[in-house]
């Protein structure tokens, strides 16, 4: 089944808006206010999809469940820091052998359903059945309440574009949380 | 990551804010945060809507764009629950109200 996107409209801003109550709402509508206008920029897909490999960077702190978590302990302690590193997250990984460590989101749904965030499984089908190439060894996750990215955008953005670059990666799919 | 030839599209329950930050492949979903692609458990309902974000970007042509998957969720979004404790800062600033606006307006105090 093929469903086409449609134009996205100001009533769907309202109701993402809604959604969120009262003081998220107050927070995300002056952020997008103050973010300045800036060139944006463009890489073209350079290859059919079913040629291109995929990796997905989701912002719900996933981490194998033998890997370091995020550091919610450090927020605790100061509620206006949070973990600016990242994890890397192999492409095998399934619902079980992850956790996430994002106290700002519901943790019961990856922890229930990776694929909810983070569609590794759903990914290894879209390659099965020839939709995309590939589904790249490495993905990736980091803690998306973080409200001076620098460490972020400065260390742990290039290392991720590093090891896609090396692992061949043509597509980048973004799921916030 | 564009600019290192990395073509992205971003799935976000939020696509106005990801817009304002220079994404430049954006495909909004009316589902709720923290379930961007589905509720656990929905494979079918997860995939196709990775399978839209991904056509969405093969069609794009010019930075900016963002659309509406045509995915919907079965209950209003406001009124779908929240499992878990508030984050340490609503806790916070509960206590701080007078805070609130140092959050709004970015002017983030210093860390540790």
């Amino acid at each position: 089944m093929s469903r086409e996107p449609v134009p996205w409209t100001d009533a769907d801003r309202d109701t993402t808006l809604r959604a969120i109550g009262f003081a998220n709402r107050q927070i995300v509508t002056a952020w997008t206010a103050r973010e300045p206008e800036r060139e944006i920029p463009w890489t073209p897909l350079a290859k059919p999809l079913n040629d291109a490999r995929v990796a997905l960077v989701s912002s719900a702190a996933i981490a194998l469940r033998d890997d370091t978590p995020f550091d919610q302990e450090g927020e605790r302690r100061n509620p206006w820091w949070g973990d600016p590193t990242f994890r890397v997250v192999p492409r095998d990984t399934r619902t079980g052998d992850a956790v996430s460590c994002h106290m700002h989101i519901d943790m019961s749904v990856p922890r229930r359903d990776l694929d909810s965030v983070m569609p590794l499984a759903r990914l290894a089908e879209l390659e099965s059945e020839g939709f995309v190439g590939s589904s790249a060894p490495s993905h990736y996750s980091f803690m998306g309440y973080i409200l001076k990215p620098k460490e972020l955008l400065e260390r742990s953005v290039p290392a991720m574009i590093r090891q896609m670059k090396a692992e061949g990666v043509d597509i980048v799919v973004l799921v916030p949380v | 990551m564009e600019a290192a030839g990395l073509s992205t599209v971003a799935l976000s329950t939020l696509p106005d804010f990801t817009r304002s930050v220079g994404a430049p492949r954006v495909a909004g979903i009316l589902h709720p945060m923290g379930q961007p692609l589905g509720a656990p458990g929905n494979a079918e309902g997860q995939r196709e809507v990775l399978k839209a974000t991904l056509r969405f970007l093969d069609a794009a042509r010019s930075p900016g764009g963002m659309v509406r998957l045509p995915f919907d969720w079965p209950v209003p979004l406001h009124r779908v629950k929240w499992h878990g404790d508030p984050p340490p800062i609503a806790r916070h600033l509960i206590l701080r109200p007078w805070l609130f606006p140092r959050l709004v307006s970015g002017d983030i105090p210093d860390h540790r």
